[in-house]
């Protein structure tokens, strides 16, 4: 007997039907998050703060013509993301809302680079791949609406690139910790816990090195192996009790806010397809949709063009994951100094970077001024942006433009950074000689940025202090 | 199965409770001649700071701001027709200012203001009714004096306090800038109404203090305690965070506001390009020396602590980071210098007077380079400096080796 193409058992495996209960419920939990997400943005006032307040706003790379619309069309924007999350929620003409979704996110993330985080790109590239996804057709308006549309399984290749996506993170998130920092001298940890000393249960052990160590090689350990214990069903309720430890144990120690949520929630993609059902027929009165779902059979694998087409962008898109969050290595040095290569790879609470930053403006007719940050960014912002150097450089290019702007130019602008990374002494982040107004921002090594500090981060000791200091 | 990892969670999490310790802190607390640790560590600190720097400082305006409530008085009952009485009364302000830019740098707690970006626990905006710098308005103030305006809490920042009382004080004859007096007696007006602002500021000076007194509200109970019973920090943490968002003051007033944009270093962006006294703090009394020297003397006394007590650099000492302290002391004491080199040479104003081009302060962050060097700079631009060296090892060491807040620390997630 003839053995089937390899190309052909892949799109068999791709197939195979499984119930929809678990993607759907994903849907609604998604959906909900993001949902009380927005809501939560603005009922903090962050619109204002990050957005409507701020005079000069950062772009990316490539995207400069997104913009930050007014007061107004912001609450629209948050306002349209939470409408479209809800009925995601609810499933009510879902591909529309999704599309919306994704759309109008993306479009947030877009706005400043400031407000870049790592939970929302993996948010924006979740509602990416939910957008190809039907995970509404059940338990949703949709599917009660359109019987035609009702389905009990889907295909099993939409469960695996959500895994897929969450398998890279905590892969790269783990990985990222594969450093001499984190691992040899638990740093940040070590400046970040002892703060926490006096939290209850476990505060006394906060101020311990051996903690910050233990801490430090349980969330290496922790990232790079728990899908592989997500992946195994003996040990899937063991790993997902850990996650849940440890992303409750991230909420209390970092401000991190919905990122331990949004972590816990995606792993619920691992466990079987019909989970929802065998936790429903738990119940003292099951309801009628816990029963078991007959699983039809695999359709035949037949490749048709598109799904040639489909399969080969999937596959693109999953390739481009892969490889973004090793890019860094492509630049000389350690990326948590030069940043290049830093967003987009899953570098999760890696570092503590503290600094200050003033600019030095050399006039056509030869004057020296001083411009400091605050002339252009809130307080938030320059926090941000000083152990940025592509932040940097993009400030001193509207510092440029302004004084062109004025006729004092052609200006030269250098940057006077002082930068303490992980506690080490501050030093210069970008070289001091280097004319920023004729930098230009790209995917290339930057030499005007300075070579990492060669010293290790200081270990600090538990505090301590001599009664006789008084 | 899930009954069986819930018990071992709960397990696991006892164990590690009993071992924790659980305080936040353990040693001897300084009982039993050990060292103390953690957070008994801070909450020590917290307290020798409340007890040394921020309470003396809160008693000696709510002194001085009666003193100089005494003194108006005594010029309003002259129709402002007194000469000695007005000498009095602006010397007595002189004084109330001193102590005034000691209590400007701990904007914290009930001094806070409430409802900002950065929101301080237990604000209650006591400051913005004692003084409103920058925001001032002659016109306003004269507008209020010529209606015979009694002060309270609601009224404009701008139309009471410390600055109003400059204005009412010092600025003489009627000011063309502002809408005609309609023929009131300018000097008796502004008489009066210094006495009412004055009654105000002491009222609200006496008021701040209360709040901390232990005697009083205790909020120095509260700051120090911070973690242990406090109603207002959680954690010993949160009120070292409250006291270094405060002392952002050296950076973001002392620093750019009243230092850089006088001289025209342009610190504070485009808006202060060249050499201007008239944008010093003070620029009616022309007082803004030693307003400079209060402002930075605070801060070294939140560092280095004042007689036995211990300050900020005892943390970084307990972590091993003498480094960082020593350095910071030697900046400090380096800024102090030659705010006092400046006052024997005539003052700050007389400093921004002798910056003689807009290029002279070009180099002023190089004095910051090493403090032990004399500065070749106009020295109003070198304080710039040697305060920017100042600032810039709290904003990029301390804080970093600390975990201490930076502004608008709260403002968004972070991952």
């Amino acid at each position: 007997m003839q053995k089937e193409p390899a190309a052909n058992r892949f799109l068999a495996w791709a197939q195979q039907p499984r119930d929809i209960a678990a993607l759907a419920i994903f849907r609604m939990a998604f959906g909900l998050l993001m949902g009380v997400g927005a809501l939560r943005f603005m009922a903090n006032g962050w619109i204002e703060r990050l957005f409507v307040g701020p005079e000069f706003h950062f772009k990316y790379w490539g995207f400069s013509w997104v913009t930050v619309p007014p007061e107004a069309g912001l609450y629209a924007l948050y306002i349209g993301i939470a409408v479209s999350a809800f009925m995601v929620v609810l499933g009510a003409f879902y591909r529309v809302a999704i599309i919306v979704f994704w759309c109008l996110f993306t479009y947030a993330e877009l706005m400043d680079v400031i407000t870049y985080l790592n939970h929302y790109y993996f948010v924006s590239l979740l509602a990416l791949i939910l957008c190809f996804l039907s995970p509404h057709r059940a338990w949703s308006v949709d599917a009660w609406r359109k019987p035609a549309l009702r389905a009990e399984t889907l295909p099993a290749w939409q469960t695996w690139w959500l895994r897929f996506q969450v398998s890279i993170l905590y892969f790269y998130a783990g990985w990222a910790k594969f450093e001499t920092d984190w691992l040899l001298h638990a740093q940040p940890l070590n400046i970040w816990l002892p703060s926490h000393a006096g939290m209850p249960i476990i505060g006394g052990l906060l101020d311990e090195i051996w903690v910050h160590y233990a801490f430090s090689w349980f969330a290496f350990a922790f990232d790079v192996t728990i899908i592989g214990f997500m992946l195994m069903r003996w040990s899937r309720p063991w790993a997902f009790t850990v996650i849940v430890v440890f992303h409750v144990m991230t909420h209390l120690f970092f401000n991190i806010g919905l990122f331990p949520f949004i972590m816990v929630l995606s792993v619920l993609v691992f466990f079987d397809a019909d989970w929802p059902r065998k936790l429903l027929a738990r119940l003292p009165r099951p309801p009628r949709i816990s029963a078991p779902v007959a699983m039809p059979a695999a359709p035949a694998a037949r490749w048709k063009p598109l799904t040639a087409v489909f399969t080969a962008a999937v596959l693109a898109f999953c390739t481009v994951q892969f490889l973004m969050p090793l890019r860094h290595w492509l630049y000389p040095g350690t990326v948590l100094w030069h940043e290049q290569g830093m967003r987009f790879s899953w570098r999760v609470m890696l570092r503590e970077k503290s600094g200050s930053l003033s600019y030095e403006v050399v006039t056509a007719d030869g004057e020296t001024r001083q411009v400091s940050p605050h002339a252009y960014l809130t307080e938030g912002q320059y926090r941000e942006m000083v152990g940025q150097p592509d932040l940097i450089l993009q400030l001193a290019h509207r510092i440029r433009d302004d004084f062109n702007a004025r006729g004092e130019g052609p200006v030269a602008v250098y940057a006077d950074t002082r930068v303490s990374l992980n506690g080490r002494r501050a030093r210069p982040l970008i070289d001091p000689e280097a004319d920023l107004a004729q930098v230009q921002d790209g995917l290339g090594r930057a030499d005007w940025i300075t070579e990492p500090p060669e010293a290790d981060p200081p270990l600090q000791r538990p505090l301590q202090l001599a009664t006789g200091s008084r | 199965m899930l009954k069986r990892m819930a018990t071992l969670t709960v397990a696991g999490l006892a164990l590690v409770a009993c071992g924790g310790g659980g305080g936040g802190g353990s040693g001897d607390g300084g009982d039993g001649g050990g060292p103390t640790l953690g957070d008994d560590a801070r909450r020590m600190v917290l307290a020798d700071i409340a007890d040394n720097t921020i309470l003396p400082a809160l008693r000696g305006f709510d002194s001085d701001a009666a003193a100089l409530e005494t003194a108006v008085d005594a010029h309003a009952d002259a129709d402002g027709g007194d000469a000695a009485a007005l000498t009095t009364a602006r010397q007595a302000w002189r004084e109330a200012v001193d102590s005034l830019e000691r209590v400007e740098v701990l904007q914290l707690g009930p001094a806070a203001r409430s409802g900002t970006n950065d929101p301080q626990p237990g604000a209650m905006d006591i400051r913005d009714q004692i003084y409103s710098y920058p925001d001032r308005n002659g016109c306003i103030v004269d507008a209020a004096a010529f209606a015979g305006d009694e002060v309270d809490e609601g009224d404009r920042v701008s139309a009471k306090g410390m600055d109003a009382l400059e204005y009412l004080l010092f600025f003489e004859g009627e000011n063309e800038n502002c809408p005609p007096d309609d023929g009131v007696n300018v000097a008796a007006a502004r008489a009066d109404y210094a006495a009412e602002v004055a009654r105000f500021t002491a009222e609200q000076a006496s008021l701040l203090l209360q709040e901390w007194e232990p005697s009083g509200d205790n909020f120095r109970g509260t700051f120090a305690n911070a973690g242990d019973g406090s109603m207002v920090y959680n954690r010993p943490q949160d009120a070292l965070n409250a006291l270094s968002l405060a002392l952002f003051y050296v950076e973001k007033q002392t620093k750019d506001a009243k230092i850089a944009c006088p001289t025209g270093i342009g610190a504070s962006g485009l808006s202060c390009p060249s050499p201007d006294v008239g944008r010093v703090e003070f620029p009616v009394a022309q007082y803004s020396t030693e307003p400079l020297r209060a402002n930075l003397a605070l801060f070294r006394d939140v560092f280095e602590g004042v007689g036995d007590g211990m300050g900020i650099n005892a943390l970084l000492e307990g972590i091993e980071r003498e480094d960082l302290a020593e350095d910071l002391k030697a900046a400090v004491d380096a800024a102090i210098d030659l705010v006092e080199r400046i006052e024997v040479e005539g003052g700050f104003e007389a400093a921004i007077e002798a910056i003689d081009s807009r290029d002279a302060c070009s180099s002023a962050a190089g004095a910051a380079q090493d403090p032990s060097q004399a500065p070749t700079e106009p020295l109003a631009c070198a304080l710039q400096g040697r305060l920017k060296a100042v600032t810039d090892l709290f904003r990029a060491d301390v804080v970093g080796a600390l975990n201490l807040a930076v502004p608008q620390d709260a403002a968004g997630d972070n991952d």
